[in-house]
């Protein structure tokens, strides 16, 4: 059997399409993924050097001139380093409009009595924090008028208490799964898996006689069917998990991709997804006499359309897919190894993950059933 | 005849075509039906609406007016979930169908009354999602008034509905419209031709690799030099097929595109985006000939080829030039990198055309990006003849 697993091996490893596939294409892809999203988490969180000009119109409200002061000035200057919330970009009006034209800024601020802001059109969330700020000072002048006009007794402790912070909002979030866009390397792992319907193909079509000449030696040879064809497999699923796990090991210690998971947890999906994968394989390999490139395109095809629909290429996809036909996801292997690593990163309890790796393993044992009872017992008249 | 025999062969390799052209319909339709949707009456600052959802345990007045306030707020979209479901809070993070869950908890108007405030509220969000500061910061700016008020002497209901009175009049903004920059009536469009360069090599590369192939194939070409057909007349015919099929699927991308939009894919500048378009599809075409000349010596092999070369050059040209990010969320060096691929100078040449990513109208610095796609695309044409020309040195050694 160790001879026969040793040699599936090797001619595995021959295949360079196969070899292209699981291994190259996911560490290609997941360097590209890196390249593009890498920093994107932090460009989305990172609030600070918003672009702003103060333009002065008038006497402004007291205190605004050392609140955009305090605002614009880099904490360098006190001690700590940080970085200004505003970058003022300029005082001067016409040069404002020049730098809004070529989108530079997110927002003028006009000090005057009545302060106003102009935002681009489209403007984003940085605008909207600068509005925030701005809305944030002139409550509070407003609530001194208010209060020295109709409780002028009760001014002293207003002003006394004005600058006190208080924490409304106790908070609590699950800091595991901190960068939404790791969701595109949970369904790389999910393809690296899935692609591997290529192997597990060949492995069904290199023991049926009418398929290949490989499968018409082994069908003539003294060997135990059965034996070969679970070394076979043994073969496929172990180069398989090879391949995924390098993939895997190049993505968390090279790339440092924060899975938010162990990384035992990793090895463990991927071996669930390769397995999913091979079984996918064989049994399209088992269900008719098609030649084996178009065979090969149908596995390619249907395991990327599986990662498709999951978020492999449009990453909320697995979110319409919740909302339209929340079945699909409870059945598409592609969304249930990203929902195994997902699930851990939201949920605290393991519940739904063991939810998922028993689908996958259903869907394992149907595939499997599924290809022996279409291949067993076969005879040849000619071939 | 060859032109003929040339067409008839491409249907055999209409599928992956097909496979693509659903995936860009998709991604299209997407993208331009969920941007439509987030500026959707959301007022001057329409670029974003953070998704809430609030758990109201206490249901006194005070806290109604605080949610009334988040409704009313214009960047904040309030999501009902069945808090009675036990999971329902996680679920919903989960499938981020709310970024931030906010509980009013039991007493809150009772504390407001006592002037207690620490702690009175509690939320749950998804560590990461871009908009928890925002909300926190929304939510606070109208506690910290609710607070002024009570202090400065009003009772806690009429100081909830004064905060609110008093936020809803905060300053005023107004917008400022680019004559030369971003327009949101361009939005379809732009991603329309963002999407191009990405969608044009796979689909041109899946059909025009293999048809290549098959023609410049040893085997073929001897045949056709003993036939009464020249080569010259021969490769011109090739080419001339490869050209019609590439103006095809640009045909076909177009009214797509028309169709998805619902129209809105032309406007004034229009001309240099079907230029940009046009040139990209000469490139992908110089790229899938010198690809087809490649593989020509072992057809069997070309399908794995062609997927293996148009997935690594396509999604490779796609994330590192702007194509699924914007080009200024991408680092200084991948951007540097970037600039030796077609792909790059395409993208900048629609954002300076649309106003995207923050760029303004500039014909000059369009036409440079244009002039360095044609460069490009003249390289690849160059590499290919020197391919067939060296590979024809090769045959005739033999």
């Amino acid at each position: 059997m160790f001879h026969c697993i040793k040699y599936e091996f090797l001619n595995l490893m021959r295949k360079k399409v196969v070899v292209f596939w699981l291994l190259g294409f996911p560490i290609i892809l997941g360097t590209l993924f890196y390249v593009a999203f890498g920093t994107l988490a932090d460009e989305e969180l990172d609030y600070k050097n918003i672009a702003v000009a103060v333009i002065e119109k008038g006497e402004a409200p007291e205190g605004f001139d050392v609140l955009i002061d305090t605002l614009s000035e880099t904490k360098a200057e006190t001690d700590e380093g940080e970085e200004p919330l505003f970058l003022i970009k300029t005082k001067d009006e016409a040069e404002a409009k020049e730098l809004m034209e070529r989108g530079e800024l997110e927002g003028i601020i006009y000090s005057d009595s009545e302060i106003s802001l102009e935002v681009p059109v489209g403007a984003g969330i940085r605008s909207g924090i600068v509005r925030s700020v701005l809305d944030s000072f002139k409550s509070r002048y407003d609530i001194i008028s208010s209060v020295a006009e109709n409780h002028p007794e009760k001014l002293p402790e207003l002003l006394e208490n004005i600058g006190a912070e208080a924490s409304f909002v106790n908070s609590s979030s699950n800091d595991a799964n901190f960068d939404p866009y790791v969701q595109y390397f949970y369904n790389l792992l999910a393809m690296a898996g899935l692609m591997g319907s290529m192997m597990g193909m060949y492995c069904s079509i290199n023991h049926q006689a009418n398929l290949s000449t490989l499968g018409a030696r082994v069908e003539v040879s003294p060997m135990s069917k059965t034996k070969d064809i679970i070394s076979s497999m043994i073969a496929t699923l172990l180069i398989h998990n090879i391949f995924t796990s390098i993939g895997a090991a190049y993505l968390v210690f090279v790339l440092r991709v924060e899975f938010g998971v162990p990384f035992w947890v990793i090895l463990f999906v991927n071996f669930l997804s390769t397995l999913i994968g091979d079984c996918l394989g064989c049994f399209a390999g088992s269900l008719s006499t098609m030649k084996e490139g178009v065979k090969n395109g149908i596995c390619l095809a249907f395991s990327l359309g599986l990662c498709f629909l999951s978020g492999l290429m449009v990453g909320g996809m697995r979110l319409i897919i919740e909302e339209t036909v929340p079945f699909f996801n409870r059945i598409n292997p592609a969304a249930l190894i990203v929902d195994c690593f997902y699930s851990l990163c939201v949920y605290d309890s393991y519940d739904k993950f063991w939810n998922n790796v028993i689908v996958l393993l259903i869907w394992c044992v149907l595939l499997l059933t599924g290809s022996f009872v279409a291949t067993r017992k076969r005879k040849y008249k000619s071939l | 005849m060859v032109f003929k025999a040339y067409l008839k062969l491409v249907p055999s390799y209409l599928n992956q075509v097909i496979m693509y052209m659903v995936i860009f319909a998709v991604l299209l339709a997407m993208v331009v039906v969920g941007t439509d949707n987030i500026s959707a009456g959301s007022g001057t600052l329409g670029g974003f609406a953070s998704l809430v959802s609030v758990n109201d345990l206490d249901g006194t007045e005070e806290s109604k007016a605080l949610i009334s306030y988040l409704e009313n707020s214009p960047n904040i979209k309030l999501i009902d979930i069945d808090f009675d479901k036990e999971s329902a809070v996680q679920d919903s993070l989960y499938n981020r169908k709310t970024e931030y869950v906010l509980t009013v908890k039991k007493g809150f108007g009772e504390s407001l009354q006592k002037g207690e405030y620490e702690n009175i509220l509690s939320s749950e969000v998804i560590g990461g999602s871009s908009y928890e500061s925002f909300v926190g910061n929304e939510i606070d700016t109208y506690m910290s008034a609710v607070r002024l008020y009570i202090i400065g002497g009003s009772d806690s209901v009429t100081a909830c509905a004064e905060a609110a009175k008093t936020l809803e009049n905060g300053v005023k903004v107004t917008s400022y419209q680019q004559e030369e920059g971003w327009n949101e009536e361009n939005k379809a469009a732009y991603y329309f031709y963002n999407f191009i360069p990405y969608i044009m090599i796979m689909m041109i590369l899946a059909i025009l690799v293999p048809t290549f192939s098959t023609f410049l194939n040893d085997e073929m070409r001897s045949r056709s030099l003993c036939s009464p057909i020249s080569p010259v007349r021969y490769t011109f015919q090739i080419i001339a097929g490869a050209f019609v099929i590439s103006i095809a699927i640009s045909l076909v991308l177009l009214v797509t595109g028309l169709i998805i939009t619902q129209g809105r894919l032309f406007n004034d500048k229009s001309v240099y985006s079907l230029i940009q378009m046009f040139i990209f599809m000469l490139f992908s075409l110089g790229v899938s000939a010198l690809v087809g000349i490649l593989c020509s010596s072992s057809i069997k092999n070309s399908p794995y080829v062609t997927s293996m070369v148009s997935n690594v050059l396509g999604l490779g040209m796609a994330f590192m030039c702007g194509v699924f990010v914007k080009q200024s969320l991408l680092g200084e060096g991948v951007l540097n990198a970037s600039k030796l691929l077609p792909a790059y100078w395409y993208v900048r040449g629609n954002n300076l055309i649309m106003g995207g990513d923050g760029a303004v109208f500039d014909k000059g610095e369009v036409m440079v990006c244009i002039t360095v796609q044609a460069l490009f695309a003249l390289a690849v044409f160059a590499a290919a003849l020197l391919a067939a020309s060296l590979k024809r040195g090769r045959r005739a050694s033999k």
